[in-house]
């Protein structure tokens, strides 16, 4: 563990001598993802100038469930996606995956941690400040245990979201040439910008549990805001783990189908 | 013409190459369709509202099912000007017996057929997957609805080249395009309809081209435009095309001028 956080360490003192050079194109990304932002506050709040509530959540949480799905994006975006999307994009095509496999580490790690996108801090603080602003607005009072759920299930759904991209992109060790893996979790990600409320029952089902993406952002938002089931907990767990083990099985796979030749 | 006729089959070839990419890449993008439906539909049934500024839950959700159509148009990612220039291959294109523009309409056109056909096996399932709530237009407004995207997608072109043809002044704008497009297809009407906005917003997003884009062709199909605004639509998106075309030539010009061809 502790050369993981080492070799993290170089990787994004690295990063940051990379990022220094070209402040225009991480000026314009950032732009872009506060644009995002502000483009869905704005959705937001045009539904809510006709409903007072969407699925029976108030305009603020709504905003919250939005800023946990947003900050899963950052979050993901400053440690893993674009090493797992460049696998996807280019390593496995290229061959480049070599380079991994011959070091005496794990390769899955390593080619996850290996492109962080630090200037995404800034992004993550802006999503925090809009996640307090939504807070502050509701204006409730929460049990220590609602808090304790919460942590405990955005933890456990940060890593279950990295091990769903994970499952996302290792088609790509079969189908060498499949660029769109590298936007499945984006696309995926927007079932989780809204209350699972919306869905119908067969696609809540789907969401909750064959790719649950919902347990990655709608439930930490239930245990704090309305009930704090110890159930919703265990559950997020137990699938965490059963797709963390799907997620590596298949990653084993994928590197024996590995040729390692270049196309 | 017949050279860039050749070109634009070449094109054709070399974008169906990868065909499952395309494919794919289309199933991905049908979410944001199926993730509007729901959201409206909770909207319209919750609120109790049978309109939202004229436009019914069909309305909405066909306006939805068309900006998936529009998106397959979308020029942000199939201009290669300023990655060409940037990476100093524009050389190449430079020093044959072309010229340049005509060549990357032509390949843009490419890559944009390739999408659309991809894309109507997915627009039928959705087509089909929605159909009560998928409102027909007229054949006239059908009619009216492809030219608007056939002019609008000329003014976006040029629109577009204009931040291409920057990349010789001030290296890489690829980002800064992105965020262009970004914005222009927001303004545009491509999250939601422009007509749920209301004062200075609506009168702000009005007053810019890039309603042409999304919300006056999805208004010509949905039959909320005139004859005579359809046609004063058309006059005003030819004189923005033109506006643009001039501006592109300026800073194409001046930045040709600069360009040195050795590349990053």
């Amino acid at each position: 563990m502790k050369k993981y956080f080492k070799i993290w360490k170089i990787i994004i003192q690295n990063s940051y001598i990379r990022d220094s050079q070209i402040n225009g194109v991480i000026f314009f990304d950032i732009l872009i993802s506060l644009f995002d932002i502000v483009m869905t506050v704005v959705l937001i709040r045009v539904i809510f100038d006709h409903v007072t509530d969407l699925a029976g959540w108030k305009y603020h949480e709504v905003l919250f469930i939005y800023c946990i799905m947003k900050l899963t994006g950052a979050i993901s975006g400053f440690i893993y996606s674009k090493g797992l999307r460049k696998v996807a994009s280019e390593q496995i095509r290229k061959g480049d995956y070599d380079f991994y496999l011959a070091k005496p580490a794990n390769p899955l790690i390593l080619v996850s941690i290996g492109q962080p996108r630090i200037y995404l801090i800034l992004n993550i603080l802006a999503v925090i400040g809009l996640l307090i602003y939504s807070m502050i607005n509701l204006n409730y009072q929460f049990s220590l245990l609602n808090i304790i759920f919460f942590f405990t299930l955005f933890i456990t759904g940060q890593i279950l979201f990295f091990f769903l991209t994970v499952i996302s992109v290792v088609p790509t060790f079969w189908f060498v040439r499949l660029f769109a893996l590298r936007d499945i979790m984006n696309r995926a990600l927007q079932f989780a910008r809204y209350p699972a409320g919306i869905y119908s029952k067969f696609l809540q089902a789907i969401l909750f549990a064959i790719f649950p993406i919902l347990v990655v952002t709608y439930l930490p938002a239930v245990v704090l805001f309305k009930a704090p089931e110890i159930s919703y907990v265990i559950y997020a767990i137990i699938i965490t783990i059963i797709f963390a083990f799907i997620a590596i099985y298949l990653w084993k796979m994928g590197e024996k189908h590995y040729g390692s030749a270049s196309s | 013409m017949k050279k860039y006729y050749s070109y634009l089959v070449m094109c054709l070839k070399s974008f169906a190459t990868y065909k499952a990419d395309y494919f794919l890449y289309m199933a991905i993008n049908m979410v944001f369709f199926y993730i509007s439906i729901a959201l409206w539909l909770t909207v319209y049934k919750s609120g109790n509202i049978s309109e939202i500024n004229t436009y019914t839950i069909s309305n909405t959700i066909t306006y939805y099912l068309l900006t998936s159509l529009i998106f397959r148009i979308d020029l942000s990612g199939t201009i290669y000007l300023g990655e060409e220039i940037w990476s100093g291959q524009f050389t190449n294109d430079l020093v044959k017996p072309w010229r340049v523009i005509s060549v990357h309409l032509m390949a843009t056109l490419g890559e944009v057929i390739i999408s659309l056909i991809s894309f109507i096996p997915f627009l039928l399932f959705m087509m089909l997957t929605s159909a009560r709530y998928i409102s027909a237009p007229s054949l006239l407004n059908f009619s009216a609805f492809i030219v608007t995207l056939v002019l609008a997608f000329a003014m976006n072109f040029f629109f577009n080249l204009i931040f291409h043809s920057l990349t010789f002044r001030y290296g890489d704008r690829s980002t800064m395009i992105s965020l262009v497009n970004f914005v222009s297809s927001f303004l545009a009407g491509a999250v939601f309809p422009l007509a749920f906005l209301s004062g200075a917003y609506l009168n702000f997003a009005m007053l810019l081209p890039f309603k042409y884009l999304f919300h006056t062709p999805i208004e010509i199909f949905l039959g909320k435009m005139s004859l005579g605004q359809i046609l004063s639509s058309w006059a005003y998106i030819l004189v923005w095309t033109l506006f643009f075309y001039f501006i592109f030539k300026i800073v194409y010009t001046t930045g040709l001028k600069r360009y040195d061809g050795v590349g990053r």
